[in-house]
């Protein structure tokens, strides 16, 4: 366990947890230490289009315009508006959802977002997805399985 | 009415009527209303599983390649299409749903708030979509709506809102809905009783109903609650479940809350560190609260966190005591509010900048009739600003008890606009500094407008902004 967490640049870290969607997916990982609302891409209202970027307001100053096309999205849990459902859905539909989502803590309208978009989702990881796993990791999720592969970027 | 109502729509015999395709302005009007649709078969069923316990006896059996669930033969028919493909479409997600919270069984409900706009759902399952948009179809339960509420008559184009026409509402009554027009449907006639189980969206709405209201709801979204409300059924976890209402973290209030934006202050506090965890509220003047307090309290919760239920010791009523509010569970984190943390709690809200208000909004979760009655005698005589919009967003229901009793006219002649909408629906012009008194507004303002400067104090402070243009800082 202490080998894998001081792992050097290249070397894969596997995590095991629960799948919650099934599926297979990669990518560069986005981090949010704590909640996210899944309406917080794009906004509740999409005022600004729909292009699969976070908005101002539900992420830190430095995610805000990220895309979270093909990439994996890794946050505590979900929070906020319950438009979370119908605005991940709205984003999958454009063609920008990320590639899995993985979360410390299932929670209802995440769950459910991920359903209807079809995004592998794995939670209750065997170690914390958010301190380990860093924005830019390569990491990949098998929502099948439940299992976590993580490749450092640093 | 409610039990009239809900009796009949239980009585509803197995009959899907078959005749007519969907028409297209009853099917826009029907996504824009942001409701589930109608379609009852499975409501005759036979086998009604008492609401805490899984009967010994059949007929139960697992969902197909499902690790958990037990359902009824009537469920299993349904998940396997024998009832069409919306009820098939709602099985399937509401099975794969429930098992990933180790649900046991399904759990009726009595009663929805919203059941998401079935827009989505025309591309998400077509057949399902087809099925529910059919002349004839009814809910298994009644169900109100919000989404995009009524639409404002006087002010379409600023509120981005078009009106919904009376004949869609006549039509959606023939189905089972009944508008609220509101995020706040329990202050227009949708006030399901303690302990009862119904589907809710909006999340302000759902911390109200399990806190303050006793009325158990998951935090539902599109297309959970749409597949609810189709089936008049809810996997049975959460909220739903009498352990999971109990707290897990415990907050000591050690400052006097003074009014609702301090209680939505404290809503901010909390639910950035309840995340979805229960939280037990302690040093809270119980019996004092004021429905709009609790309102704001919940509605913070609910936007920096994904709290559902909270508990007031000596306020809520599942709450008489901390014992009893978390039950066999330990406080797994405790934290204090006291006046430094309010302090600063306003602070991470407000966005700074000029303090020429050009915009103040009143009604975010919408006002009551008391908070209306508030602000008529605020600004009796007075007259806003020229060039300050001052904005109340409250409940159609409301709105007309208002005119009736004269309190419309007061704020009216003031030169408010009472809307029927939601705030951050505001479009033409985009206002550059906000003053609200709702810890909830300035969180979603800052997603909507994030040019604008925001304000958060008490309604009277608001006030006075809307008549004087300007940002009073001390």
């Amino acid at each position: 366990m202490e080998d894998s967490m001081t792992t050097p640049q290249g070397k894969k870290i596997v995590l095991h947890g629960r799948g919650i969607v099934g599926g297979k997916g990669e990518g560069r990982a986005i981090v949010l230490k704590h909640g996210l609302a899944l309406c917080g891409i794009d906004g509740v209202v999409a005022k600004f289009g729909v292009k699969g970027e976070f908005q101002k307001g539900f992420v830190p100053p430095e995610l805000v315009g990220v895309s979270v096309k093909g990439k994996i999205l890794v946050f505590a849990y979900g929070t906020g508006s319950t438009s979370a459902g119908n605005c991940f859905y709205r984003t999958y539909r454009a063609g920008y959802a990320p590639a899995g989502i993985i979360n410390k803590r299932l929670e209802a309208i995440t769950t459910s977002g991920a359903i209807v978009a079809n995004v592998p989702l794995v939670v209750g990881l065997d170690q914390d997805p958010c301190d380990l796993i860093e924005t830019g990791d390569y990491v990949s999720v098998d929502g099948d399985k439940g299992i976590v592969e993580i490749t450092k970027a640093s | 009415m409610k039990e009239d109502s809900s009796e009949r729509y239980k009585n509803q015999s197995a009959k899907v009527p078959q005749q007519s395709l969907g028409r297209r302005s009853f099917v826009k009007s029907i996504a824009a209303l942001g409701a589930g649709l109608a379609a009852s078969p499975l409501l005759s069923e036979t086998a009604q599983a008492p609401v805490q316990t899984v009967p010994a006896t059949p007929p139960r059996t697992r969902a197909a390649r499902s690790s958990g669930m037990y359902l009824t033969s009537e469920e299993t028919k349904a998940l396997n299409g024998e009832y069409g493909p919306l009820q098939e479409w709602a099985m399937k997600f509401l099975t794969k749903w429930g098992n990933a919270f180790d649900a046991e069984r399904f759990i009726e409900i009595e009663g929805a708030f919203g059941g998401g706009p079935t827009s989505e759902l025309e591309t998400l399952n077509p057949a399902a979509y087809e099925e529910i948009t059919r002349d004839g179809y009814k809910f298994p339960i009644p169900i109100s709506t919000h989404y995009p509420f009524f639409g404002d008559r006087q002010f379409p184009l600023e509120t981005g809102c078009k009106p919904v026409s009376p004949e869609q509402l006549k039509r959606d009554a023939r189905m089972g809905i009944f508008c609220t027009g509101t995020c706040a449907p329990y202050l227009a006639g949708w006030n399901p009783p303690f302990g009862s189980h119904v589907v809710s969206l909006e999340s302000s709405c759902i911390a109200y109903l399990n806190s303050v209201l006793g009325v158990r709801t998951h935090r539902e979204t599109f297309p959970s609650a749409l597949a609810s409300c189709v089936m008049g059924k809810t996997p049975y976890f959460g909220f739903h479940t009498d352990e999971g209402r109990k707290g897990k973290l415990l907050v000591k209030v050690e400052t006097k809350l003074r009014n609702s934006s301090d209680y939505s202050a404290l809503g901010w506090f909390v639910g950035s560190r309840a995340g979805i965890d229960v939280p037990v509220i302690t040093g809270l003047p119980g019996g004092e609260i004021s429905q709009y307090e609790y309102m704001s309290l919940g509605a913070g919760m609910s936007s920096t966190g994904g709290v559902g239920m909270y508990l007031v010791v000596g306020g809520t009523p599942e709450a008489a005591t901390i014992e009893e509010a978390f039950g066999n569970n330990k406080p797994e984190e405790t934290f204090t509010f006291g006046p430094d943390e309010l302090k600063k709690t306003y602070e991470d809200i407000m966005v700074p900048g000029s303090k020429e208000v050009d915009c103040v909004v009143l009604g975010c979760p919408h006002l009551g009739i008391t908070e209306m009655m508030k602000v008529a005698e605020l600004v009796e005589g007075k007259k806003v600003k020229e060039g300050v919009r001052f904005w109340l967003f409250a409940p159609p229901g409301i709105i007309s008890q208002a005119e009736t009793m004269g309190t419309a006219d007061i704020i009216r002649t003031a030169g408010a606009r009472i809307v029927v909408a939601c705030f951050f629906q505001i479009s033409h012009p985009v206002p550059k500094v906000f003053a609200v008194n709702s810890g909830k507004a300035c969180f979603y303002l800052r997603g909507s407008f994030p040019d604008a400067a925001v304000w958060l104090g008490n309604t009277q402070k608001c006030v006075e902004a809307a008549l004087t243009g300007e940002w009073r800082t001390v």
